[in-house]
């Protein structure tokens, strides 16, 4: 092939790549490279000059130099007259609208959520989570809490029962005796878990549920820091603007004993459906720790005092989010758990 | 309980719509909602016997309020037989009943109770039988303290007797049941037989009729766990029995007793006998309790003062004298509540009101106990599980006993379950993750991926309790992972795929699994593979057994997953050092080779790790293709390889050699040709 075949062939290819109407600037300038990059087909004529006998070399020279300036100017005049990249994508011939590739997403139990939020709260001001078994024995869910055999406290929480004197915990307190038997005071700890009540399943009330339970031990600890750290608890988990009422109550290893409403956080305590129109929530149970609680683990009460407190973790999911029926939280329904991520 | 406000009002002054008076109520710790205009709902805690009553429920509107207490005054006329002369009352067992009192009423005629009563009565959801029963009904719902009506013809022999029952007798109780004692319930006897079944109901034979013209009533104090014992085992709870359990006020039944003949000679008609029988061997004290002067203060936390102490004390009736450091208090015989000192700090606190106490927020710092949360990895797992698209499930501990058979033997089983569907412990976590799976195929969701975290339960006779609790993950897939790709196949959820996850948690949780492979004895699933590091088990993969399967009515297959989360956390504690990044070019190269159908991909990767010396650092299966290409008796299996050193950089000589060793090894073992 001669120099002007293949001058002439760079030409065609030229007028080949340069012929669709639309060109974006990217495209021109990759046929900008094609042809008068470093290493275009151009430059590669250049090259070849070396092989050439030195006689046709400047002849040559001038050709591919008229060449070049002329696929410059074509290629100046393209630039100017395309539009914007932005206006069309490269790969315009691809159906933009459709869908991006499906990657599932997973969720973590509405419960779960829950419990890690309230862990976060107070592990905030210095409370360890730590777990109790879910089957114990009578002393440690009932007899170490004051609350001995035909005692009627014990009709407050009906109970399933393994073997005589094994029972599944109604409550996780029996995992603040497990705890003060183990450790000495100054102790700060929560305890989530699930706990069992022998009552009939219905949208208000399931066969077992979870709860929190809260334990501080320290000396001279007064009802009034019960009240602040409640009251900072409720605020993290509620919001800000919402407000307490202590009221006094009774359980059998607290004295005094306090039971703790929210002001609705529906109807902003206005009185609606959800709070019976008494503008309140019950949201947890608390109180000073007895001192005959005290006793049976071998603490002196003179020394220690403490609070405790519980809390039931669906009554808080269920009101943080609106939930109107306690068994869709044990199902297993994805359509209900998807919402949770 | 319920209370008629007109009927409160007849006992303090108050100022107060009921809706108000609830709140009042409530803030003082006696949990009231107003029933409309004319009554309140009061649900009591088992502490407060003594508001069980109307003059109770007033006595705390007066220490709430301040406003004055008016009891019922009672005018006694009483006639000139002397009650002892022809009756008597004898007390075998007085652990059991350690007073009882009675007064005889004779001459009365039975018959309708006027309006005031009855309406009283009826606004109490009491109904009206007659002016008999009705005057014990209302005395008791007056001031608290349960009574009871004889016919006292129908009593032989003059007198009561008061014991505790023999195995076995049989006793008719006024509601027509016949009954069967044990040696724990107390009954009170004529001379004869049983009359009642003492503190719970009275028997049909000395019930009060139309004819009845002489009455004895009783009133009695008796042991607050002989009570409760007796009713809980006959499953018979009276109006009765829940004040008797909870106690009852052992100076006030003679009150109650002199109210009730009052009332029945009023408006019956009859003549009392002069004097009462009282049985009483043993006096019971109430006792003293000392009260330091701050300590009060101490545990509330603001300050009670001297005045507000006796001002409190004085409306709740607890006597109280100054001491040099405090107080000693005498509370009265109806709040068996009050045995403590924390008791009357706890009367302070709610009179001062818990509203009123401020609120204090600060911590000493001392966090020196603090320890790390044990589900601290826990969390992070279930994260990463969420992150690659799985569902955390929470289900039902209690199950069937015989769906919980198929998954193990040693079944924990509840002595009094709700039914016979939640009757044992979930022995395993896959029978929720199953009942989930067909509850969402149900609903046409056929693409799913679940796990669940939590508790299970073994049956262990040498276990503590009797039980082995263990903490399980577990896991179930279902269906497609990727059902809707337009520029991909199917991406089934499966085998492989849980395979990959549990790889993929390898790296996750920074270890490098040493095996995975088949189990020789596969207990968890069927095909089950396990993944080890080292001698640890991590994790447990497989099908779903079929027997499992049909039990839930599935028709599809389903794999499932278990992981050892005690390794998994305890790895997941630990801090991994950093491993210097790699200085020099890694070489990549591929290797396809032609083998027979039977040799698996595994033996071919082993000897190549084998073969591959320190340099390599990765094997990666790329491809896998029996087809048309190759015989129908070989497949053709690529692998990608790749060497690095920490130290230099490698030469294609030095490579070449140990490819050259790798094809070798493999052709003489496996018989596999290079492609």
């Amino acid at each position: 092939m001669t120099l002007q075949d293949k001058i002439n062939n760079i030409k065609s290819q030229f007028a080949d790549a340069v012929k669709r109407l639309s060109l974006t600037k990217k495209e021109v300038s990759d046929i900008k490279n094609q042809f008068l990059g470093r290493k275009g087909s151009v430059a590669e004529l250049f090259n070849e000059m070396k092989n050439l006998p030195p006689e046709d070399r400047s002849h040559a020279g001038k050709e591919l130099n008229i060449l070049k300036s002329e696929l410059s100017t074509e290629i100046d005049n393209l630039l100017h007259s395309t539009a914007d990249d932005s206006t069309s994508s490269p790969e315009s011939s691809i159906d933009p609208t459709l869908p991006g590739d499906f990657i599932p997403v997973g969720s973590i139990h509405p419960i779960e959520k829950t419990i890690q939020e309230i862990k976060n709260i107070f592990g905030a001001i210095g409370f360890n989570s730590v777990y109790g078994p879910e089957i114990d024995d009578d002393y440690h869910n009932f007899e170490a809490l004051n609350i001995p055999h035909h005692h009627p406290a014990r009709d407050m929480q009906d109970t399933f029962y393994v073997a005589d004197d094994v029972v599944l915990r109604t409550h996780t307190s029996n995992t603040q005796i497990h705890v003060m038997e183990e450790q000495q005071p100054p102790l700060r700890v929560i305890v989530p878990g699930r706990v069992y009540r022998n009552e009939a399943i219905s949208v208000r009330s399931y066969c077992l549920f979870h709860q929190i339970e809260g334990l501080y031990v320290s000396q001279k600890v007064t009802f009034a820091e019960m009240k602040g750290t409640l009251e900072y608890f409720v605020k993290s988990f509620f919001g800000q603007n919402v407000k307490t009422r202590f009221r006094p109550s009774y359980f059998p290893f607290t004295e005094p004993s306090a039971e703790v409403d929210v002001s609705c956080i529906f109807c902003k305590g206005s009185g609606c459906k959800t709070c019976k129109q008494t503008g309140w929530l019950e949201i947890l149970g608390c109180g000073m720790v007895d001192p005959d609680v005290f006793l049976k683990v071998g603490y002196d009460p003179e020394k220690w005092s403490g609070y405790a407190f519980g809390l039931g973790i669906e009554r808080m999911t269920m009101l943080k989010y609106g939930i109107d029926d306690i068994r869709l939280f044990f199902n297993g329904d994805v359509r209900f758990l998807r919402q949770f991520r | 309980m319920i209370i008629s406000i007109e009927w409160l009002r007849s006992l303090v002054d108050f100022d107060l719509n009921s809706q108000d008076l609830a709140d009042l109520l409530t803030a003082g710790g006696t949990e009231a909602e107003s029933g409309g205009e004319s009554i309140l709902k009061l649900d009591l805690t088992p502490n407060r016997p003594d508001c069980m009553s109307h003059l109770g429920v007033a006595r705390e509107v007066s220490v709430l309020s301040g406003s004055k207490l008016k009891r019922p005054e009672i005018n006694l006329s009483e006639s000139d037989t002397k009650v002892d002369d022809s009756f008597s009352i004898e007390i075998a067992n007085d652990n059991e009943c350690p007073r009882y009192a009675a007064r005889i009423v004779r001459n009365i005629k039975v018959g309708p109770s006027p309006d005031w009563m009855s309406d009283r009565l009826e606004a109490v959801g009491i109904r009206s039988i007659n002016n008999v029963v009705d005057v014990a009904n209302y005395v008791l719902m007056e001031l608290g303290h349960p009574l009871h009506t004889f016919d006292l013809n129908l009593l032989q022999g003059n007198k009561i007797v008061v014991r505790l029952a023999n195995d076995g007798e049989k006793i008719v109780t006024l509601d027509d049941e016949e009954r069967t004692m044990n040696k724990n319930h107390l009954l009170i006897c004529d001379g004869e037989k049983p009359v009642a079944l003492a503190g719970i109901m009275g028997c049909a034979n000395s019930e009060v009729t139309e004819s009845t013209t002489d009455i004895l009533i009783e009133s009695a104090f008796f042991d607050p766990i002989t009570i409760r014992r007796g009713s809980k085992s006959l499953d018979l709870a009276t109006e009765a029995s829940k004040r008797f359990e909870r106690g009852t006020d052992f100076d006030g039944l003679i009150t109650a007793l002199d109210r009730t003949a009052e009332l029945l000679s009023e408006l019956a008609g009859g003549d009392i006998d002069r004097g009462i029988l009282d049985a009483y061997p043993n006096k019971i004290l109430n006792e003293k309790i000392s009260l330091q002067g701050d300590k009060a203060s101490e545990l509330i936390g603001c300050e009670i003062d001297e005045k507000f102490i006796e001002k409190t004390f004085a409306a709740l009736e607890i006597s109280c004298k100054k001491t040099k450091n405090g107080f000693t208090a005498l509370p009265p015989t109806f709040r068996p509540d009050l045995k403590r000192d924390i008791d009357l700090i706890e009367e302070l606190a709610r009179v001062y009101g818990y509203e009123t106490i401020p609120s204090d927020f600060q911590y000493d710092g001392n966090l020196t106990g603090i320890k790390i949360d044990p589900l601290k990895h826990v969390a992070e797992l279930k994260r990463f599980l969420a992150g690659i698209g799985f569902n955390e499930i929470s289900s039902n501990s209690l199950m069937n006993s015989k769906r919980a058979a198929l998954f193990d033997d040693n079944i924990l089983e509840v002595q009094n379950p709700l039914s016979n569907e939640m009757s044992v412990l979930r022995p395993s976590l896959l029978p929720g993750l199953l009942r989930s799976i067909k509850y969402n195929l149900n609903r046409s969701e056929p693409n799913l991926a679940l796990f669940e975290h939590g508790i299970v339960f073994a049956a262990d006779k040498k276990a503590e309790l009797g039980r082995v609790e263990s903490e399980h993950l577990t896991g179930i897939v279902c269906g497609q992972r990727n059902p809707q790709g337009w520029r991909s196949g199917d991406e089934p959820y499966d085998l492989f795929y849980l395979k990959g996850v549990i790889e993929s948690l390898a790296d996750f949780i920074n270890v490098t699994l040493t095996d995975i492979s088949e189990a020789k004895n596969s207990l968890l699933f069927n095909s089950e593979q396990i993944a080890s590091v080292g001698d640890n088990v991590m994790a447990q993969i497989g099908a779903i057994r079929s027997d499992q399967l049909n039990e839930y009515d599935i028709d599809i297959p389903l794999f499932g997953f278990s992981i050892n989360l005690d390794f998994i956390t305890t790895m997941m504690a630990e801090t991994s050092r950093y491993q210097p990044v790699p200085q020099f070019p890694a070489i990549v190269r591929d290797f396809t080779f032609l083998v027979a159908n039977d040799i698996q991909a595994g033996e071919i990767e082993k000897l190549i790790k084998q073969k591959g010396t320190d340099l390599l650092t990765k094997v990666e299966l790329v491809d896998l293709y029996a087809g048309e290409q190759v015989s129908s008796d070989n497949k053709s299996v690529s692998f990608r390889i790749k060497f690095e050193s920490k130290e230099r950089t490698l030469t294609d000589t030095e490579i070449d050699k140990i490819s050259e060793s790798i094809i070798q090894v493999t052709e003489n073992k496996l018989g596999a040709k290079l492609r």
